[in-house]
Formats: C-alpha cells, sequence, structure tokens
C-alpha cells in the first residue's frame, strides 16, 4: 500500500509546477509522508546562520573588487583618453533617456568635436586611480557621464550643448591640470574667446611691470631735488 | 512598393493618414530602388495628421547577402555562408553613412559593425582580395549544401503537414 501511494507522490513531484507560486506551508500530508520517507536516503543538510553584516560586509567588499574585464576596459579607456589628448573634460549627471534619444545626441556632440561616454564610476575611479585626477571621485556618484573634447575652448560648446539636453547636467569641468567649478566655468564660457583671457594677464602684468618703473623713475627724478634741497638748507644753517 | 492592402493600409488608417497620398508618396521617394529591397522606415505620425516620413539605406544584412551572393545566413555556429574582402565593408559602410542615424558617426565604426553583422550571419571578412576560382568552388559547394538544407526542411514540414496524431 506504501509502495503504491509513493508512486503516486512521485508522479505528482515529476509534474512540472512553476517555481513562482509559494509553497504551500503547512505542505500536503502526502508532501510530508515523502520527505519523511526520503530523509534517510538524502544527504544531511547543514543550516548555517550567517549573520545579515556579515552578508553585507562580504556583498561590498565584492563589489570593490574588480574583475580582470574591468581592469582591462579602465587600461584601455585610460589609453584612450592619453593617445587622443583631450583637455577638457567635463563630468556630469546622466539622467535615464530613451537609446534612440541618446545616440542622436551623442552624434550631435560628436560633429562638434565632443566625445559622449559613459563607462560607470567604478571605471572611472580606477582610471584616474593615482593620478591627480582622483580627486574627481567624488563626483562620481550615482549614473554619471563624461563629455571629453580636444580644445579649451570647448567649455563654451560643452555649456551650450548641455543646457539644451534636459538629461546631462555638467558637475565638474577639467581643463587641462585644473578642476573648474561650474560657476567660474560659466563665466569662462562668457568670453568670447580663451585668447581675451591670455591678452588680460598680459595687460596685468604689463601693467605692473609699467607701475614699477615709474615708481622707480620717480624717485630717480625725485632723488636730484631732495639733495639739492637738502644742500640749500646745510649751507643756510652754516 | 507600398499599396493600401493590409498590413500597411488599416495600420496608417487607424492613426487617420490618408493611405492612399502616404503611398502616393512613398513610392515616388523610393522609385530609384529595385522592388523588393527592404528599406527600413520611420513613420512619425503628428497630432494633426501630417507625419514625417524617414526612409533609411537598405538593411545592413540584406546588402551584405547581395555582396556576399547568398541567401540565407548560417544556421550553425560554426558555418561560413560567404565571403566578402573589407573592400566590399567599406562600399557598404560608405552607402549606410547618408542615414540619419549614422550621420556625424566615424566610418570606421560603422565599418566595426558591419564586420559584427557578418560575424553574425557568417560570413567571412578578409583583408586580401578574393580569388574568383576559390570563390566559386566555394559558392557551388555552398550552393549543393543550401539545396540539401532546404530539402530537409521541405521534407519535415511535408511530414508534419501528413502527421494525423
Amino acid at each position: 500500500m506504501f509502495n503504491r501511494s509513493l508512486a503516486s507522490v512521485v508522479n505528482v513531484q515529476v509534474r512540472s509546477v512553476s517555481s513562482k507560486y509559494p509553497r504551500p506551508t503547512p505542505r500536503h500530508f502526502k508532501r510530508r509522508w515523502f520527505e519523511a520517507a526520503l530523509k534517510p536516503e538524502l544527504p544531511p543538510t547543514v543550516v548555517t546562520c550567517i549573520p545579515p553584516g556579515l552578508v553585507k560586509k562580504e556583498h561590498t567588499e565584492k563589489s570593490r573588487e574588480y574583475s580582470d574585464v574591468e581592469l582591462a576596459l579602465s587600461n584601455l579607456v585610460r589609453n584612450w583618453m592619453v593617445k587622443e589628448e583631450f583637455q577638457v573634460m567635463a563630468v556630469c549627471q546622466f539622467l535615464p533617456v530613451p537609446g534612440r534619444t541618446l545616440w542622436f545626441a551623442k552624434n550631435q556632440l560628436r560633429s562638434k568635436n565632443i566625445e559622449f561616454r559613459s563607462y560607470g564610476n567604478k571605471i572611472m575611479k580606477k582610471v584616474f586611480e593615482n593620478t591627480p585626477m582622483s580627486s574627481l571621485d567624488t563626483v562620481f556618484v550615482g549614473s554619471n557621464a563624461i563629455l571629453l573634447a580636444k580644445d579649451v575652448s570647448a567649455i563654451k560648446t560643452i555649456l551650450q550643448e548641455t543646457d539644451k539636453l534636459n538629461w546631462l547636467e555638467p558637475l565638474a569641468l577639467m581643463v587641462k591640470d585644473r578642476i573648474i567649478d561650474m560657476p567660474e566655468a560659466r563665466q569662462l564660457a562668457k568670453l568670447t574667446s580663451l585668447e581675451d583671457l591670455r591678452a588680460h594677464t598680459v595687460q596685468i602684468l604689463g601693467q605692473q611691470v609699467a607701475q614699477v618703473s615709474i615708481s622707480l623713475d620717480t624717485a630717480t627724478r625725485h632723488l636730484p631735488s631732495l639733495l639739492d634741497t637738502y644742500t640749500a638748507d646745510q649751507q643756510k644753517n652754516e | 512598393m507600398a499599396s493600401a492592402a493590409p498590413p500597411l493600409g488599416p495600420q496608417l488608417g487607424q492613426r487617420g493618414l490618408n493611405v492612399a497620398n502616404f503611398c502616393k508618396e512613398f513610392n515616388k521617394e523610393t522609385g530609384h530602388f529595385k522592388q523588393g529591397v527592404p528599406l527600413p522606415t520611420r513613420i512619425s505620425v503628428k497630432p494633426d495628421r501630417t507625419y514625417d516620413l524617414e526612409i533609411c539605406s537598405p538593411t545592413t544584412a540584406w546588402l551584405l547577402k547581395q555582396a556576399a551572393g547568398i541567401g540565407r545566413g548560417r544556421a550553425s555556429n560554426d558555418e561560413i555562408v560567404g565571403k566578402l574582402t573589407v573592400k566590399h565593408l567599406y562600399e557598404i559602410a560608405k552607402v549606410k553613412s547618408r542615414d540619419k542615424a549614422l550621420q556625424h558617426v566615424p566610418l570606421e565604426n560603422i565599418c566595426r559593425n558591419l564586420i559584427k553583422t557578418c560575424r553574425t550571419l557568417g560570413i567571412e571578412v578578409q583583408y586580401h582580395d578574393l580569388d574568383p576560382v576559390e570563390l566559386k568552388e566555394f559558392l557551388v559547394a555552398r550552393k549543393e549544401k543550401v539545396d540539401a538544407q532546404l530539402k530537409e526542411l521541405a521534407d519535415k514540414k511535408a511530414a508534419k503537414m501528413l502527421r494525423t496524431t
């Protein structure tokens, strides 16, 4: 009788039932009966209790490690950035956007000599590791993308283009070896050309030099008259 | 060639477009193409029932298959169905680069994508020119194989039709 019942239960087991439905608790008595009969044959199951904190710690440690693919990608990105000699980099917040819109925007940016890349924060942190640019790590939080350009005057273009795109918001700019915050970048973008800034600097430096020479000249001019006055005073006293 | 017959007619009619006018315009725009060329088309219907028609160049897979002189792609992973050279890919890339979606995309990137598609289709891409004698031998052998495959498929289909249980 037991064999006959077991056979029917086994048939029930073979039936493919979706694992998406919750199992009834307590299990049906046939199932419990089946499990009890099967228990001596099965290997003993060891139930271990892992504290939830430990699981989390393991998970975070694992997520911090770099796989071979990630290391290779970060090397590739670094070499590409060095080879292409990019001078301007904008780190932007990158919000979700339909693929087609993103594709067209990328092409549009490329037509203006701006390269759009989104590799993920983990990769970008690895790319900038042990370089002065690692101070940008604080910006790489959440969903980010970078815009790269080879010309310094692209600051203006980057700001103009990102103003048009509501899913791309620049957070910080890096020009050559300097990190620029957004208000400063906006001020730079207002200039018609960065040559103006250079001319302005040259002018200021020129003014300083001129001022020094004028000051020295005044002293040399005043010196004879002062001496004259001094000698005249001396003669009067004698 | 567009016609008002299903499936195009009812689908456009549902969106309130004048099907006859649409077909006329489409046929006028694509008059310079041979019949049977698959042209990916994107129609965006505006609320005032006007529409934008974006007709792209023929599909990459079709162009590659035409260039390789084959009718179907690979059926198994290790099958090589045709051979092309980088020169063919360059010419196809130039055709594809006129598409709206591929404007400002470097030709190199388009060529790379073409190579990927070739791999999917089972077409071997080689750097050197094709040897005509070798290619002919390959195509003849390939034709025999494809015929055998098609015959097997037809037999299977016939067996399925005849099956009663």
